[in-house]
C-alpha cells in the first residue's frame, strides 16, 4: 500500500489531459427500447480523479446510461467524448481499449473458477499457441488485488469460496490491472454485510488515488454520501440535478429522488 | 490446515473422487470375478477395443456440456457419417478423400447444431433433440434401415482400416490409442490454453464472458463442431469395425455419453468438468457393465445397475462439489 | 407474369405424372386398391426386407401399399392401427405382437367390413384368440426348434458331452415376445437333447457395440458356456466379433441365429457359426399384400407358414447374392 501511486497513475498524468477537466462527456444522450423512451437528452460530465455518484429511482435510466458508455448498448442520439475527442463506442471492446471498464451487478465473475482465470478472462495471459501462462497470471493477479488492499488466504481458491466482498475486490482488481481510465460499478454494494460495503468503498477510494474516475451507481445513498463526490440524479430518462457533495445533503438528494420533480 | 489445503486440491478436478471410485472398482473386479477373468488380456483387450466408441464421443459431448449447452444429435452424427462413408466407398472415391469427407459431415451437422442454438437462443437439449430426429430420419429414410457392407468394395487390410481400428502388433486395438490420444489433445486445448477459459466462463457465466469480450456464440460452435467431428470419426471406426453400415449405430449414445461426462465429475448446469474425469467416467461405465457380468451377476438386468450407479455418482458429485475448490 | 407461366408449368409437370403413373396401373389387377401394413418394425434391417417383399407385390398388383413402423411402441401401433381403420383401405395386415391388446380392436374393424389379417407374430392362441381372417408368418417357436437343432446336433458330431453343457441366448430386448419365443423353440430342443436348465438370458440393447461388449464380457466371464444363441438380428450378427475378442477360435463354441446380417453371413464362412434361420420375411410382406388382393376379389382366407429356412456354409452363396438386394 505503500505506492500510493502506480504506474498508471503516472502514465494517466503524463497524458495531456483535456482543458476543461473532462474525462468523459457524453452529450444529448437519447435511448429507444422499441417505443418506450429510456434516456432523453441527458448529458453526462466525469472529471479526472473524481468519484461521481448516478442516482436514482428503479428504472430511472442508470443502467441503461452506464451500458452506453461500457458498450453495451449504442445511443439512439447523442456523443460521446473521451478525453476531449468524440468517441465511437460500438462494442465491450472498444470501451475497454478506451479504458473504459465495467464492474456489472452479477459481479461479472465465473464462481467455479479460479481467482487468475477470472481476472484474466478474455484477455488471458499466453505463451506460445495459445498456451496459458498460469504462473503469471497468478502472479499479477495476486500483486494487484494486494495493491488494492484485499487479503486472500487461499489463492487457489475459485471465486465461489469468497465472501461478497472480497468478489467485488477481484473484480475491481480486473479493472485496476488492465489500466482502467474511467470504472464504472453497478451497485457495488448490494446484497453486502456493513463490513463487506467498507470494504467496496476503501477499494473505490483506492482507484480514485490510482487517478482512476470512478462512476458509481447505487440506491444507497448513505453510502454514496460518504465517498461520491458529485452526484447525478436521473429520473424518468432525464437529468433532474448534477450537483456536487458539499452542495447538497442525504435530505436533499432523497426528496429529489421521490418527487422526481426538478430541482428549483 | 495443511491438510485439508492438500485435500482440497487433491479434490480440485472434480476428478479424484471418481479417480478413487475407479481404482475400487478394478480392485473389486479383480478380486471377486472368478478366475479374476477382469484383468487377463483377453478382457483388458476387448474393453481397450470397444470403450473407446463411447468414450471418444463423451469426450466431445463432456466438453460441450462445460461450456453449457449439450448435444443429443451426437446418435445421430454417427450413422450418419457411417453412412455417407460407405456411400462414397461405393462410388469408388479414394479413401483419404473419403476419408476428409466424411469428417466433414461432422462439422455440418455440428455448425448446423452450434447455429441452430446461438442464432435461437432456445434449450439446446431441445434443439439438438430435434435435430438428432431429423438426421437419424433422414438416414433411417436413405438407407431403408439396410445395413452395408464394405467388403464389396474395401478389401481386408487397407491403410484406413489399419488407421483406424487395427492393432499394434498384432494384438494393442489402435482404437485405444486414438482414445488416449485425442483426449491428450482436448485436455490440453481444455485446461491449458486460452480457448480451454474461454469455454470454462461460458458455462459458469456467460454474461460475464460477454461484458469481457468473449464472444461466447463463437466458442459454442467451435465446440459443437468438435462434437461433430468427433462423432464422424466414431461412426467411422465402428463402421470399419463391424465392416458394415447399420442404420441403427450409436442409439442410445447420446445419454450414455452425457452419462459418462457426468460421472467424470461434469456438471450439467456447465462451468464445471474436466477431460481426465470424462476418461475416468467412461471408464467407469463401461468397467461396471464388463464387471458386472463377469462377476455372474445375472445378465438380464444390467441396465438397472448401470442407471443406478449412475444416480449415486450424480448425488455424490455433488456433496463433493461442496467441499472442493480448484 | 413469370410466376404465372412458372406456377402453370409446374401444375402440368404434376398432372403428367400423375396420368402417367397412372396409365402404368391401367394394366394391373390391382389398379386402385389400398393396402395397409401395420407392423410394429422399423429398427433393423429384417423390416427393409419386409418391406421390399410388400412393395415389389404391389408394383406387381398395380395397387398401392403402405407399412407402419411403430418400433415396439404398442401405444404407436395401436394409435396407427385405428387410424388405418379410418382410412376404409382395401385391407389390413397387421403384426398381432400381444395375445389379447388386438383381440377388439380386429374384431371392430372386420365388423366394420374391413378384412384384417395378421403377419409376421399372431396370437398364441391362433384364430381361436383373434379374430383376424388370416396368418402369415413364421412360427417363432418352431424356428427356435430349427436352429437348436441344428447347433446341438453340431455339438454331438463333435462328440460333447450335451448333459452337462450350458446354453447361452443373447437377446436385444429382454422380455420382448420374439425372444422368449424362439427361445422356448430352442429349449424344446434342449430337452430333445437331453441337454439340462434353461438357456441363459443375456441382455444386449439395440446398439451394435453394446451388444458386442456384453457378449464379449459374458463370453469371458463364463468360460464353461460352448453353445450359444443369438435371438434377434443384431446379437446374432455380433456373435462372431465377441467369440473373436474373447479369444475363441471358431468351433470352440458353437453358435446359431436369426436373420442374415452381414456379420451372421462372415461367422457361417469361417465356421464360427453353425447356422442361421431365415424368417423370409420378404414372404411375408409380398403374401400379405396378395392375400389381401384375393381374399378382397374372391374371399380366399388362407394360412400361410412362410417357414424357417436354415442357412449354412453350403447355401450361404444364394442368401450372398440376394441380400444387398434386400430381398434375404
Amino acid at each position: 500500500m505503500a505506492d500510493r501511486r502506480s504506474a498508471a497513475a503516472e502514465a494517466a498524468g503524463e497524458h495531456r489531459r483535456t482543458g476543461d477537466g473532462n474525462l468523459v462527456r457524453m452529450v444529448g444522450i437519447d435511448k429507444y427500447f422499441g417505443r418506450v423512451c429510456a434516456l432523453r437528452g441527458v448529458d453526462l460530465e466525469v472529471k479526472y480523479d473524481e468519484i461521481l455518484g448516478l442516482v436514482g429511482d428503479n428504472g430511472a435510466g442508470k443502467s441503461t446510461l452506464i451500458k452506453i458508455l461500457s458498450g453495451f448498448y449504442t445511443a439512439d442520439r447523442g456523443e460521446i467524448y473521451f478525453e476531449g475527442k468524440k468517441a465511437r463506442i460500438g462494442t465491450p471492446s472498444d470501451a475497454k481499449a478506451l479504458g473504459i471498464e465495467t464492474v456489472y451487478q452479477e459481479q461479472a465473475l465465473a464462481p467455479h473458477v479460479s481467482i487468475p482465470r477470472n481476472v484474466f478472462m478474455g484477455r488471458e495471459l499466453t505463451k506460445a499457441f495459445g498456451i496459458l501462462d498460469h504462473k503469471r497470471m497468478h502472479e499479477e493477479s495476486m500483486r494487484t488485488i494486494e495493491n488494492l488492499g484485499l487479503r486472500i488466504k487461499d489463492t487457489g481458491a475459485i471465486v465461489e469460496a469468497l465472501s461478497g466482498g472480497q468478489r467485488q475486490g477481484v473484480a475491481i482488481a480486473r479493472v485496476l490491472y488492465f489500466k482502467a481510465k474511467l470504472v464504472i460499478l453497478d451497485e457495488p454494494t448490494i446484497a453486502l454485510s456493513v463490513k463487506e460495503s467498507q470494504q467496496v468503498m476503501d477499494f473505490i477510494q483506492q482507484l480514485k488515488s490510482e487517478g482512476i474516475s470512478v462512476v458509481f451507481i447505487t440506491h444507497n445513498l448513505f453510502h454514496a454520501f460518504q465517498i461520491a463526490e458529485r452526484f447525478v440524479v436521473l429520473s424518468r430518462g432525464e437529468v433532474l440535478t448534477d450537483v456536487r457533495r458539499e452542495d447538497s445533503s442525504l435530505e436533499h438528494l432523497s426528496k429529489l429522488i421521490i418527487s422526481g420533480e426538478h430541482d428549483e | 490446515m495443511a491438510e485439508k489445503k492438500l485435500v482440497s486440491r487433491l479434490l480440485a478436478y472434480k476428478v479424484s473422487f471418481t479417480l478413487i471410485v475407479f481404482v475400487a472398482l478394478l480392485a473389486i473386479f479383480q478380486i471377486f470375478t472368478p478366475n479374476h477373468t477382469f484383468f487377463q488380456r483377453a478382457n483388458l483387450f476387448s474393453l481397450a477395443r470397444l470403450a473407446p466408441d463411447l468414450g471418444i464421443v463423451a469426450l466431445g459431448v463432456g466438453i460441450l456440456m462445460i461450456c453449457g449447452e449439450f448435444d443429443l444429435s451426437v446418435a445421430s452424427t454417427i450413422p450418419m457419417s457411417s453412412f455417407v462413408f460407405v456411400k462414397l466407398l461405393g462410388m469408388g472415391v479414394p479413401l483419404w478423400i473419403n476419408l476428409i469427407l466424411t469428417l466433414c459431415v461432422g462439422v455440418v451437422i455440428g455448425l448446423i447444431n452450434g447455429l441452430l442454438v446461438t442464432r435461437t437462443r432456445l434449450p439446446s437439449f431441445i434443439l439438438t433433440l430435434g435435430t438428432m430426429l431429423f438426421w437419424r430420419g433422414l438416414v433411417y429414410a436413405a438407407s431403408r434401415m439396410m445395413p452395408i457392407g464394405i467388403r464389396s468394395w474395401l478389401d481386408f487390410g487397407s491403410w484406413l482400416e489399419n488407421m483406424f481400428v487395427g492393432s499394434i502388433g498384432g494384438i494393442f486395438p489402435v482404437q485405444a490409442l486414438w482414445f488416449v490420444g485425442i483426449a491428450i489433445l482436448l485436455g490440453i486445448m481444455l485446461h491449458r490454453t486460452r480457448f480451454g477459459n474461454w469455454i470454462f466462463v461460458t458455462g459458469d457465466n456467460e454474461t460475464a464472458a460477454r461484458a469481457m469480450g468473449i464472444n461466447t456464440d463463437t466458442v459454442k460452435i467451435i465446440c459443437y463442431v468438435i462434437v461433430g467431428v468427433l462423432c464422424s470419426v466414431m461412426g467411422l471406426m465402428q463402421c470399419l469395425r463391424i465392416e458394415s453400415f447399420a442404420a441403427n449405430q450409436g442409439v442410445g449414445f447420446e445419454l450414455k455419453a452425457i452419462a459418462s461426462a457426468v460421472v467424470g465429475g461434469t456438471a450439467l448446469m456447465g462451468g464445471i468438468g474436466s477431460v481426465l474425469g470424462i476418461v475416468l467416467g467412461t471408464l467407469t461405465i463401461q468397467i461396471i457393465e464388463n464387471g458386472v457380468i463377469l462377476l455372474g451377476f445375472p445378465a438380464f438386468g444390467i441396465g438397472t445397475f448401470i442407471g443406478a450407479v449412475v444416480i449415486l455418482f450424480a448425488v455424490l458429485n455433488r456433496q463433493i462439489s461442496r467441499f472442493s475448490t480448484r | 407474369m413469370k410466376r404465372r407461366i412458372l406456377k402453370t408449368l409446374v401444375v402440368l409437370v404434376v398432372l403428367m405424372l400423375l396420368v402417367a403413373t397412372g396409365a402404368f396401373a391401367q394394366d394391373k389387377p390391382g389398379r386402385g386398391m389400398y393396402f395397409r401394413l401395420v407392423t410394429h418394425g422399423g429398427n433393423d434391417p429384417f423390416w427393409a426386407v419386409f418391406q421390399k417383399g410388400m412393395m415389389d407385390a404391389a408394383a406387381e398388383l398395380g395397387c398401392r401399399a403402405d407399412i407402419d413402423l411403430c418400433g415396439s411402441d404398442m401405444n404407436l401401433q395401436a394409435k396407427r392401427f385405428a387410424e388405418a381403420v379410418a382410412m376404409r383401405p382395401d385391407g389390413i395386415s397387421l403384426v398381432i405382437n400381444d395375445n389379447t391388446v388386438w383381440d377388439k380392436p380386429v374384431a371392430d374393424a372386420i365388423a366394420k367390413g374391413i378384412n384384417v389379417i395378421g403377419c409376421n407374430n399372431d396370437d398364441q392362441e391362433g384364430s381361436a384368440g383373434n379374430a383376424r381372417l388370416a396368418y402369415i408368418g413364421q412360427d417363432e417357436s418352431r424356428a427356435g426348434l430349427m436352429i437348436g437343432r441344428a447347433v446341438f446336433a453340431a455339438a454331438k458330431a463333435k462328440g460333447w458331452n450335451l448333459s452337462r453343457m450350458k446354453v447361452a441366448c443373447a437377446v436385444e430386448v429382454a422380455g420382448a415376445n420374439y425372444g422368449v419365443v424362439r427361445s422356448s423353440g430352442i429349449k424344446k430342443a434342449m430337452q430333445e437333447y437331453g441337454i439340462p436348465g434353461e438357456p441363459e438370458i443375456v441382455d444386449c440393447t439395440l446398439e451394435m457395440t453394446t451388444a458386442e461388449q456384453r457378449i464379449t464380457s459374458y463370453l469371458i466371464g463364463h468360460p464353461d458356456v460352448k453353445l450359444i444363441f443369438g435371438l434377434g438380428g443384431i446379437t446374432t450378427d455380433r456373435l462372431t466379433s465377441a467369440m473373436r475378442n474373447a479369444g475363441k477360435r471358431a468351433g470352440d463354441v458353437l453358435a446359431g441365429g436369426f436373420d442374415a446380417a452381414p456379420g451372421t453371413l462372415t461367422g457361417l464362412k469361417t465356421g464360427y457359426m453353425v447356422a442361421s434361420i431365415d424368417q423370409q420375411q420378404y414372404l411375408q410382406g409380398y403374401f400379405s399384400v396378395y392375400v389381401l388382393y384375393l381374399m378382397k376379389k374372391y374371399g380366399f382366407a388362407p394360412q400361410i407358414d412362410t417357414g424357417g429356412y436354415l442357412i449354412t456354409k453350403d447355401n450361404i452363396s444364394l442368401i450372398e447374392k440376394l441380400s444387398p438386394q434386400n430381398i434375404r
